[in-house]
């Protein structure tokens, strides 16, 4: 369909590849189940193969073929109302999930308590490009309530780093 | 007996120094409420050990005071960030996100907290009605029941995504999917789980939601950046800057009375159910005043009452969840579990007897769930004009607070970095099911239900010998179910009918 | 059971002469490893020993639970840590014997494991409805294919609910998925299932007396009268089935030197006949049944012999 709404969203949204990577997904779900005893491949495989048919509807609704329109009135597949309206480059994307990454890197490297601060302190100053001052107080504001909920209060010993836990992987 | 120890209980709330340990738990409900992916069973878990050193009615207190705040802090930053606190609290961002973005915080906030009061409140009314009979409310409800009622869920997640119908059940059967991985419980063979041990006990439900939910949620906001009552489309700058309406919020409870009357029945049943829990009540809650609703076309775009109808279930299944305790002295929710290990580990043995046995504690749990509903509330409401000042702060201050803080509930609840690991992978996924829009909620109402819709058609399979419908047909709650889902599925095509102008369109 | 004997008399042949770590317990901490989150019956009965045994031994012991895996992961984490006598575990027995003849990698070998003692035993008893007329195993069977309850097809319940009832030679079916212990014995009150077995403490919160009175017994899996009244496995001709049991083992990492084995046993001992403990197992209707390091290695080899025998069973039904 035309209408403003839709125009407004991105190619990438609007393109048949995230149906593709679902469909991808549902057909891996349903090989995986065929290696299963026939009560545990039940239900699975009732829904891969549901699935199956739900994504190849949704990559027909996505293109211009005959009865595409049908699809996506029946369907309900328009764009309308879309939960995020603003179109980020793909670069800024990856920044965005490179800094979650991060996150998890600390915590894993160098521990929660080590992690809190850095993390917050980092992502305030380059990201949000405010002054060294405000990163270190927001960073330190959490490392307080960390240590004063948890460490103090609940006297729970947050994950120390992998260099300083025993087990190293195998204890996560 | 009954009236006699619930007024011992609160005289003796109000007179000692329980009421101190009531208020500790009403702070760190609230403050864990708030912070997403740490919730009241963290909070409970974490506190099991403290209790050790308590007198029984003291941990009571704590006990009651977290459960009765968790739900109502989890509404604020459902409301404030669009990021649930709890999991119950998604059907709250629906519309008291749109709501904060439209400068009306406050007015959500309001809303949220009178409606979670009084829905606790009907919620522990309806468990004293039901004490007498709570036996026959849990017998009544077996393998079949148990089924229908998923279906039920299920079903209300195929008509409530209205507009996005496909993209919602691809959504669900990628829940259904995850909820199927790790070891099937009634065959012992373990699916989908890539030789990982981790996955043997399944997906683990917090941290996935938090990653689906709070994650996903800190990369969408840092990628709009500025804050969150600033949208660039919106033009009424002045409007914007309002802080009040936290009046309108209570009185706009007590304005739409039959929907937190329907939000806290259907949150009492549903949490009566040992296994459903607090998320599908809410989303129950919520889709069925949406979909009965006159003005049900601008639910989701900021709807007083899309905030009370999930807000009142919430807090009402704690009551709900306390029935089959006091009938048999099983948990009714991940919650009472814990509240049960705390008496188990002050030498008591809960059991069928519990009320006779453990009334000073039953009684003592339900006024401290009553005292805490009510001062979170109070609470609440006092601090909300500095709470909404969240949505004016820079996102890229609020983003790396919350992706930390949350993943360190992730890791607290059991103390395992690949929960950490797990919730960031489904943080990526539920980014991209944002940016897609494929709605995350249906996954998740999928991922809770799926397991348990298997399970329970198994089991009715095996003890109908095959005959699963006919055997459904003589249970008189089945037959009500039933029913329920076809008029589920029919209301919509039957609107439809009566207005055929309207086809197809959703506005 | 040999492998079993000769493993434990190497363990205690390698901390010969190992006269290093006669100072043990120095004032550090011991954890004792919890395979289950909080309030369950693991959970429980450490944290009530943990303060007894801290006494007898002179140093602080800390509960720690580390949850996951059906109990593997905590079983794990009492491996991997270094043999000291720091880190003791309790174990899920016969659950990781019944999943390591199944097959399954459990991230360690049962066999490896330096056990310290038994603490206590639960035994099973097969219940049905109270007001029911089934008054035997006899008149249960006699119905046909009798269904029971289980929460999982490799959970022990369910494991002993189809070997008894297979060597009884009573056919039935298990209807597995329960949420827990506890909804599988309401489901046989609601007259979903028609029987269950399970723990006798479990059952006991249902029984006339000593609870609610809504189920009864029928049969004891023990060799002699357990429940004045109820027929015993020898009763019904069938001693063996009284080999099944529910036990709270303790263990540490393989190559804990024996004197610390020695040190270790004694403190859970003297905790086992401390007060406290004991007036708890009495309000909580559990059966403390201690045994020492080297009976408890001869019967964890014997339960791995035993569950050998019923391979076929063991694995899933259905």
């Amino acid at each position: 369909m035309q209408d403003a709404d839709t125009q407004d969203a991105p190619r990438a949204v609007t393109s048949i590849w995230p149906a593709v990577v679902l469909l991808g997904v549902a057909v891996a779900a349903w090989l995986t189940t065929r290696g299963y005893s026939p009560t545990s491949a039940r239900f699975p495989g009732m829904v891969a193969a549901a699935m199956i048919v739900l994504a190849l509807l949704d990559i027909w609704s996505r293109t211009s073929l005959p009865g595409a329109r049908i699809v996506e009135t029946f369907g309900g597949t328009s764009f309308r109302r879309r939960e995020m309206m603003h179109n980020p480059t793909f670069l800024n994307q990856l920044e965005c999930v490179g800094w979650i990454a991060l996150a998890f890197a600390l915590m894993a490297g160098v521990g929660i308590l080590a992690a809190s601060p850095i993390f917050c302190a980092a992502f305030v100053r380059l990201r949000g490009k405010r002054t060294l001052a405000v990163a270190g107080l927001v960073g330190l504001l959490v490392l307080g309530f960390q240590v004063a909920v948890f460490e103090w209060a609940l006297d729970y010993e947050l994950y120390r780093g992998l260099p300083f836990t025993k087990g190293g992987l195998k204890a996560w | 007996m009954g009236i006699d120890a619930l007024l011992e209980a609160f005289l003796s709330v109000l007179n000692g120094g329980s009421l101190t340990y009531l208020m500790v738990g009403v702070m760190l409900g609230l403050t864990f409420g708030v912070i997403p992916g740490l919730g009241g069973t963290t909070a409970l878990a974490l506190l099991i050990p403290v209790t050790y050193t308590l007198s029984p009615l003291d941990a009571m207190y704590l006990a009651g005071g977290v459960m009765g705040a968790t739900s109502f802090g989890g509404s604020i930053s459902a409301i404030l960030l669009n990021t649930p606190g709890t999991a119950p609290n998604a059907a709250t961002t629906f519309d008291g996100y749109p709501l904060a973005r439209q400068g009306k915080a406050g007015l959500a906030i309001g809303a949220s907290a009178t409606a979670s009061a009084l829905g606790g409140l009907i919620g522990l009314f309806t468990l004293l009605l039901f004490i007498p009979v709570a036996r026959e409310v849990v017998l009544s409800f077996g393998s079949s029941e148990f089924f229908l009622l998923t279906i039920l869920g299920l079903a209300a997640i195929a008509v409530s995504v209205r507009g996005k119908l496909l993209r919602g059940l691809v959504a669900a059967c990628i829940g259904l999917l995850l909820a199927f991985t790790g070891a099937n419980q009634f065959t012992g063979d373990t699916r989908f789980t890539g030789g990982l041990d981790y996955l043997w006990d399944g997906i683990p439900l917090v941290p996935a939601l938090t990653g689906l939910f709070a994650i996903s949620q800190m990369i969408e906001l840092a990628l709009k950046g500025g804050s969150v009552a600033d949208d660039k489309g919106d033009k009424s700058g002045a409007e914007k800057m309002k802080i009040t309406g936290v009046g309108l919020g209570i009185l706009s409870v007590f304005k739409h009375w039959p929907v937190l009357l329907r939000g806290s029945i259907i949150g009492t049943v549903i949490g009566a159910v040992p296994g459903l829990g607090g998320t599908v009540a809410a989303f129950l809650s919520y889709s069925s005043t949406a979909q009965t609703a006159k003005d049900r076309d601008t639910f989701g775009t900021g709807n007083i009452k899309g905030v009370i109808a999930p807000e009142s279930a919430n807090n009402a299944k704690d009551g709900g969840s306390l029935i089959p305790t006091v009938a048999f002295g099983i948990p009714g929710s991940a919650e009472t579990a814990l509240f049960l290990a705390i008496l188990v580990l002050h030498g008591m043995e809960p059991g069928p007897s519990i009320l006779l046995q453990n009334e000073r504690e039953i009684y003592g749990l339900i006024v401290a769930l009553t005292v805490s509903a009510i001062s979170a509330s109070v609470l609440g409401i006092l601090l909300s004009r500095f709470l909404v000042l969240i949505t004016r702060i820079d996102v890229n201050i609020i983003v790396p607070v919350v992706v930390m803080l949350s993943l360190t509930g992730v890791y607290v609840l059991e103390g395992r970095m690949a929960d950490v690991l797990l919730t960031v992978i489904m943080g990526i996924i539920g980014y991209l099911m944002i940016r897609f829009d494929y709605p995350r909620l249906t996954l998740v109402i999928a991922f809770v239900l799926g397991e348990i819709a298997e399970r329970s058609l198994h089991q009715v399979r095996l003890i109908s010998e095959g005959e699963v419908i006919g055997y459904m047909l003589g249970r008189p709650i089945s037959v009500i179910l039933i029913v329920a889902i076809f008029i589920t599925f029919l209301l919509p095509a039957m609107r439809k009918l009566r207005l055929p102008g309207r086809g197809g369109g959703a506005r | 059971m040999k492998k079993g004997i000769l493993t434990g008399l190497v363990a205690l042949g390698l901390s010969v002469g190992g006269a290093a770590w006669a100072d043990y317990p120095m004032d550090d901490e011991i954890t004792f490893v919890i395979p289950y989150s909080p309030g369950g019956g693991f959970d429980t009965i450490v944290r009530q020993f943990a303060p007894a045994l801290g006494e007898a031994m002179g140093a602080t012991v800390v509960p720690e639970n580390i949850s996951g895996a059906g109990g593997a992961r905590g079983g794990q984490a009492v491996h991997r840590a270094d043999p000291d006598g720091y880190t003791i575990g309790i174990y899920n027995i016969p659950g990781l014997t019944v999943n390591e003849v199944t097959g399954r990698d459990q991230g360690f070998k049962l066999d490896e494991v330096t056990w310290i003692a038994n603490l206590a035993v639960e035994r099973y008893a097969l219940a049905v409805k109270a007001d029911s007329d089934i008054n035997s195993v006899e008149d249960l069977c006699a119905i046909g294919t009798p269904k029971f309850s289980d929460t999982g097809a490799t959970s022990t319940a369910s494991v002993t609910t189809r070997i008894s009832m297979a060597i009884i030679g009573c056919e039935i079916v298990d209807v597995t998925g329960y949420a827990g212990s506890n909804d599988s014995m309401i489901a046989v009150i609601s007259g979903e299932v028609d029987a269950t077995i399970k723990p006798i403490t479990s059952l006991a919160r249902y029984l006339e007396g000593t609870g609610s009175g809504d189920l009864k017994l029928i049969l004891t899996l023990t060799e002699e009268e357990a429940v004045p009244g109820v027929a015993s496995a020898t009763d019904i001709g069938h001693p063996e089935i009284a080999q099944f049991t529910l036990n709270r083992v303790i263990g540490a990492p393989p190559g804990t030197p024996a004197d610390v084995v020695a040190a270790l046993e004694a403190g859970f001992a003297a905790a086992s006949q401390s007060e406290s403990v004991i007036s708890w197992a009495e309000g909580a209707g559990v059966e403390l049944d201690f045994m020492g390091a080297a009976e408890t290695t001869a019967m964890m080899s014997s339960l791995a012999t035993f569950y050998q025998e019923y391979k076929d069973l063991v694995g899933t039904s259905e």
